[in-house]
């Protein structure tokens, strides 16, 4: 009996410490008297995870390549098909180059982002999924990355910088559920609020701030930005809407989003060190395809 | 802390490390991976008992804590897996019989105790559709890979055959 009460007097002590360690973290924030302590872990688990990624690395492409397979041979037919198609198609627009310097000319900045971005690649994830998302870079402080930046990829949005140690960083993606992104509709000035929905980070819930505005499927998000670009700059694209929630009578509408940027599978992203100096607006959106043209021009009730 | 206890902890730390690095990004379908670390700590506390798996539960939610990439407040996983670790060993030391269907408890416990400590304090926003899908699965996933990995653990914590009759034979002759 003598060895439970002294078991129970050690549970109780470190439940203690735990609960002490939780409040003092949560309730100082940044400021918090472990952040040395944590700083200290980053940077040497961070460290050693990067020299475990060079090992680690093939180990982790044969597993997948393994577990890929069957779909593989399916996907080369396709690419190669896709490939027959753009050559054709590349053909066709050395016609229309003259065309099209004109109109970039016109456009002016809407061409590009102008974002200033350094390139990394994400060495570790941490799991619980629909819980927690976030994953660890190969670029920290040394690089130029800094607490809330944005980390985008070639395809869209993928999250924002929450910790950096000396050479390694942490990035909370989009898709996990205590993130909000503020994001606007393409082609308007509708704005509204991005969280993750917990599928796995296939969908991210889309809660449009004025419930009379039209909202249909198809319709994508691109990010509003904060203040001086930070923790997210303007204009990268988010998402495709899938599927509207009907709400009637309430003040917000709900939808779910696609997002551009595959967050299962993570490779190369890049984090922005300088935010464009204007806000790109739609412009670092990717070109539509022909049928559904119709929908960018300003007018998003032409479908309807 | 004797050097078999450090061992494991080595053992623990390297084993999280696999988990970021490996586990959590082999695409697994629905996406979910078994936690490792908490399977390491109730195979330990089957073995050593509910004191020395209550400090080994810990030190390792801590490390766990600290590891990066984090997203959640310091001390959750130690609450946790200090909290988990007693309860194995405790039942483990009432009833040793029952020691597998402890680690299959355990493994099942611990993604809602998770949600739920990061619950205490807000940290998580919990929506249906995690509780209805991700849940399940996570739990499922850990009650898969649990009998494994307990088996391992429990394997190494108690050393070669040798070693442990030898060690019931020191405590047996102890007054």
């Amino acid at each position: 009996m003598k060895d439970t009460r002294r078991g129970r007097a050690i549970l109780g002590l470190l439940l203690a410490t735990a609960l002490v360690i939780m409040t003092v973290d949560h309730r100082a924030g940044d400021g918090s008297p472990l952040a040395p302590v944590k700083g200290a872990g980053t940077a040497v688990l961070g460290g050693v995870e990067q020299v475990g990624s060079g090992i680690v690395q093939p180990v982790g492409r044969f597993l997948q390549a393994l577990l890929e397979a069957p779909g593989a041979q399916r996907q080369i037919e396709q690419l190669r098909r896709e490939n027959d198609r753009l050559k054709q198609e590349l053909a066709a627009q050395a016609l229309d180059r003259r065309r099209s310097q004109e109109l970039q000319h016109m456009l002016g900045a809407a061409g590009a982002g102008r974002y200033k971005v350094v390139p990394a690649q994400v060495i570790a994830r941490r799991g619980a999924p629909g819980f927690e998302e976030a994953v660890e870079l190969d670029v920290g402080e040394a690089d130029g990355v800094r607490p809330e930046m944005t980390v985008l990829n070639g395809d869209g949005l993928v999250g924002r910088v929450v910790r950096v140690g000396p050479s390694t960083s942490t990035v909370v993606l989009i898709s996990d559920p205590a993130s909000a992104v503020g994001g606007r509709l393409e082609g308007g000035d509708e704005i509204g609020v991005v969280n993750g929905a917990g599928e796995y980070g296939r969908l991210l819930r889309f809660r449009l701030l004025d419930s009379t505005a039209p909202l249909t499927p198809g319709h994508r998000i691109v990010s509003f930005g904060s203040h001086r670009g930070v923790p997210y700059v303007a204009g990268v694209p988010i998402g495709v809407i899938e599927k509207v929630e009907a709400t009637p009578g309430e003040l917000t509408r709900i939808a779910y989003a696609r997002p551009f940027a595959d967050l299962t599978a993570l490779g190369v992203v890049g984090v922005v060190v300088e935010p464009p100096r204007r806000d790109p607006r739609d412009g670092v959106l990717p070109v539509l395809p022909e049928p559904a043209a119709g929908a960018t021009g300003g007018d998003p009730n032409g479908g309807t | 802390m004797a050097g078999r206890d450090w061992m494991s902890l080595g053992l623990l730390l390297a084993v999280m490390v696999a988990q970021v690095m490996i586990v959590n990004r082999v695409p697994l379908p629905w996406q979910v991976a078994p936690d490792l670390a908490l399977l390491g700590v109730v195979g330990y506390a089957l073995v050593r008992g509910p004191e020395a798996g209550t400090v080994m539960g810990f030190t390792a939610g801590l490390a766990s804590d600290l590891l990066p990439p984090v997203a959640h407040v310091m001390g959750q996983h130690a609450l946790v897996l200090c909290l988990l670790g007693f309860v194995a060993g405790r039942v483990a030391e009432a009833r040793p019989q029952a020691g597998p269907m402890v680690a299959l408890a355990c493994a099942a416990a611990g993604p809602p105790a998770m949600v739920a400590a990061g619950g205490l304090l807000g940290e998580v926003q919990i929506i249906p559709e995690t509780l209805g899908d991700v849940l399940p699965t996570a739990v499922l996933c850990n009650m898969v890979a649990a009998p494994p990995m307990v088996w391992a653990v429990t394997r190494i914590v108690r050393g070669s055959p040798r070693t442990v009759s030898w060690a019931r034979y020191a405590v047996r002759s102890q007054p």
